[in-house]
């Protein structure tokens, strides 16, 4: 700690402490303009000079970016301190007469006129001063750098590159927010909106958040869903081995440091116009080791936490490779978690016998074959070999290797992880109920992006009841459908929240930014909307492609089934590595004494039990839904949400029991 | 010795501060906030926020990711 006095007060503060911070914490003013806690200082304006005398040599300095390192006196309103701030300030109102901010600090500081002319003065109230806010926060805040100066002294201006418009800007608006005159505005957005305004300080919560707190939560900014690997592996979320486990010793190896030393982007995804979460991730200058653009040195867009996490779950933990393998399924047009859980059926089939190196082309697949699973990919893309088989999807290999191999379908449903024909993503279920259901009555396949509830449910233990789950069941689906019928981004709801959210009433839902969401349709559409109607919206779409999937064959509780392997311990091997967990559940939930018991016998109580407690949240779910038993909406409830209507629908219900 | 952290039991030990008991349970995960018999503890003074015997814990991990 360093000693200084300021004024007549005299403190303790850690070396490296400001001028401007040490005087705030003593309750001593010091007048700022181009300085905000969330850049770093810059000094521009020199509003802040103050006089410090240091191992007795007198200097006059800017508060705001004077780092105190040693024993130190200041005077914040010494003769040469308070002559040096008015001589500034009388430059800037013989140039900016109007502006407000600069008439206020003259006027502290006693000014009414300058001494001087300025020959370029300009009488616009929302002139441009110079202070370079603008500037910095595009650059440090927003990590835009769109704006910049031109020109120096007198011709020195704020503009974008080759003072033109750059494209590369988001229009979050955080420049004409910081902007302390005004000169920065908004222009109108040709969308027409009722009221642009409200949209825009809506949109600036989420900017704002972003730049101060984003560092601290997700850091969506620096490493992006990637940071994901070593929390979920944390958590024994991290699929490994086809699901088989949620965690790896190797984990480190393909954690997220791997991956941010590559990234090279860091820059707005370019999606919504306003948006500062600079998501997207590129690693550049990445050299192709295998396939058609081998030796060829290629940008590749991520990866992003489902591709890392779905190598794990082939048993492989090179990030190398995970980029590589990122880099062919965006250039054969393969979505990468698909391949990565169709690949890790394939390795369990393979150890399990169902494959061997005839039935693959000569490839050998157990769990970490790395370059034997990018041929895979390579043949996939080509329509050749195993590749042509592997292609095909988990729903359809199971079929394939119980009638051309004589396979036994009960171990393959059980170990082949899809719903409704869609491959698994990228976490391990076994522990939470609710995100079984999650996974399973998402109407679109096997995909978290209904409802991830793993922390609410598994961690946090805030929905134990199944109703409490049932609800969440319906709140979250309804509530990230409606992202999508907006055709909004859903990361900025939760991926940075307010400091203050866990003091709400719900702070799952995220309240404050819900009813951001309700100033941008408002603002949007002239109407007033509550968060229940946002809900509502999506309820009558949800419930509309419920009945869609019914039509096409898909929308029944059987559809809704889910491979064990997402719900327990499919293997002996898969229950030893957890025994003492899943004993307990034995003994303490299940009333089954595990002593003495066989780990077949054990494996057999829990499967009992689990799988009744997931027909159980079926049940609880499509009550809370207004739906049938068997998962179908009830002519009650379409009527309700007023989508009955349609052609063909109420006979469509009534043909399948929901006609009440 | 016990405290409850999320509703199930965890050995307790003199000393044991906030922070070293997220590390014992692996709670890495950063988007968290965590309470102490209902009173929220600030982030910056989980360091140093000694537990005692008998504490009820809990840590709310808040949602995010895709």
């Amino acid at each position: 700690m360093i000693q200084v006095t300021i004024d007549d007060k005299t403190l303790e503060v850690e070396a490296g402490t400001s001028i401007v911070d040490a005087a705030k914490s003593a309750g001593i003013f010091i007048p700022t303009l181009c300085h905000t806690d969330f850049l770093e200082p810059e000094g521009a304006c020199r509003v802040c000079s103050v006089e410090i005398e240091q191992n007795g040599r007198f200097q006059v300095v800017t508060a705001c970016n004077y780092p105190i390192r040693g024993e130190l006196t200041v005077k914040t309103a010494s003769e040469r301190a308070l002559a040096t701030r008015r001589t500034v300030l009388e430059m800037m109102l013989a140039r900016w007469p109007q502006v407000k901010v600069v008439r206020d600090l003259a006027k502290h500081l006693g000014i009414t006129e300058p001494r001087f002319a300025h020959p370029q003065k300009n009488e616009d109230p929302h002139a441009c001063i110079l202070c370079g806010l603008c500037v910095r926060t595009c650059r440090e805040g927003v990590w835009q750098n769109v704006l910049g100066f031109e020109g120096r002294g007198a011709s020195r201006r704020v503009v974008m590159p080759y003072d033109g418009v750059a494209p590369e800007c988001v229009g979050c608006g955080a420049c004409a927010f910081v902007c302390p005159t005004g000169a920065i505005q908004m222009m109108d957005d040709p969308n027409h909106p009722a009221d642009a305004a409200r949209i825009r300080r809506a949109g600036m919560v989420v900017t704002k958040e972003m730049v101060l707190l984003d560092d601290d939560q997700c850091k969506m900014r620096r490493a992006g869903t990637a940071h994901l690997v070593e929390i979920m592996n944390d958590y024994d979320l991290l699929p490994v081995n086809n699901y088989r486990f949620g965690s790896s010793d190797d984990a480190h190896k393909i954690s997220s440091p791997h991956f941010v030393k590559r990234f090279t982007q860091n820059i707005q995804d370019g999606c919504a116009l306003g948006c500062d979460m600079a998501c997207a991730k590129g690693s550049d200058d990445f050299e192709i080791t295998t396939g058609p653009d081998k030796g060829k040195r290629v940008c590749v867009d991520g990866p992003e936490y489902e591709t890392a996490g779905g190598t794990t779950n082939m048993g492989i933990f090179d990030p190398e490779w995970c980029i590589e393998m990122n880099y062919y399924c965006d250039h054969y047009g393969v979505d990468t978690i698909s391949y990565c859980t169709l690949m890790a059926f394939v390795m369990e089939c393979y150890e399990a016998g169902v494959l061997n190196k005839e039935r693959t082309g000569g490839l050998e697949l157990p769990f970490g074959a790395a370059d034997a699973a990018m041929e895979v990919l390579h043949q996939m893309a080509r329509g050749e070999g195993f590749g042509l088989v592997a292609g095909q999807g988990v729903r359809r290999m199971k079929k394939m290797f119980v009638a051309d191999y004589g396979a036994d379908p009960d171990f393959l449903n059980d170990i082949g992880m899809e719903s409704k024909g869609l491959e698994y993503s990228e976490y391990v279920t076994k522990e939470s109920l609710a995100q079984q259901g999650g996974y399973g009555i998402a109407l679109k396949g096997a995909q978290h992006d209904e409802a991830w509830l793993i922390f609410m449910d598994m961690v946090n233990k805030q929905i134990p009841s199944f109703a409490d789950k049932a609800e969440a069941l319906h709140y979250f689906p309804m509530w990230r459908t409606w992202f999508g019928l907006m055709g909004l981004c859903k990361l900025p709801w939760n991926d940075v929240e307010p400091t203050d959210n866990a003091e709400t009433d719900e702070p799952a839902k995220v309240p404050k930014h819900v009813a951001g969401y309700c100033d941008f349709v408002a603002g949007m559409t002239g109407q007033e909307v509550t968060p229940a109607d946002l809900i509502r919206m999506s309820e009558r779409v949800y419930n509309f492609q419920r009945i869609f999937n019914l039509k096409m064959g898909f929308g029944q509780r059987e559809h809704d089934r889910i491979p064990y392997r997402s719900a327990g311990p499919v293997t002996a091997t898969e229950y030893e590595s957890r025994a003492e967990r899943y004993d307990k559940q034995l003994a303490e939930e299940v009333d089954f004494d595990p002593a003495g018991k066989s780990t077949d016998e054990k494996c057999a109580a829990l499967r009992t039990w689990r799988e009744d407690r997931y027909e159980k949240l079926l049940d609880a779910v499509y009550e809370r839904r207004g739906w049938t038993a068997n998962g179908i909406p009830t002519l009650t409830t379409a009527k309700a949400l007023g989508i009955d209507k349609m052609d063909g629908l109420v006979d469509l219900l009534t043909a399948n029991g929901a006609a009440q | 010795m016990a405290l409850t952290v999320n509703g199930e039991p965890h050995p307790f030990r003199e000393g044991l501060t906030i922070s070293a008991l997220m590390q014992e349970k692996r709670f890495s995960y950063p988007l968290k906030t965590i309470f102490v018999n209902g009173a929220r503890v600030d982030r910056k003074a989980q360091d140093t926020t000694l537990l005692s015997d008998g504490d009820k814990v809990d840590v709310i991990h808040l949602m995010s990711g895709g």
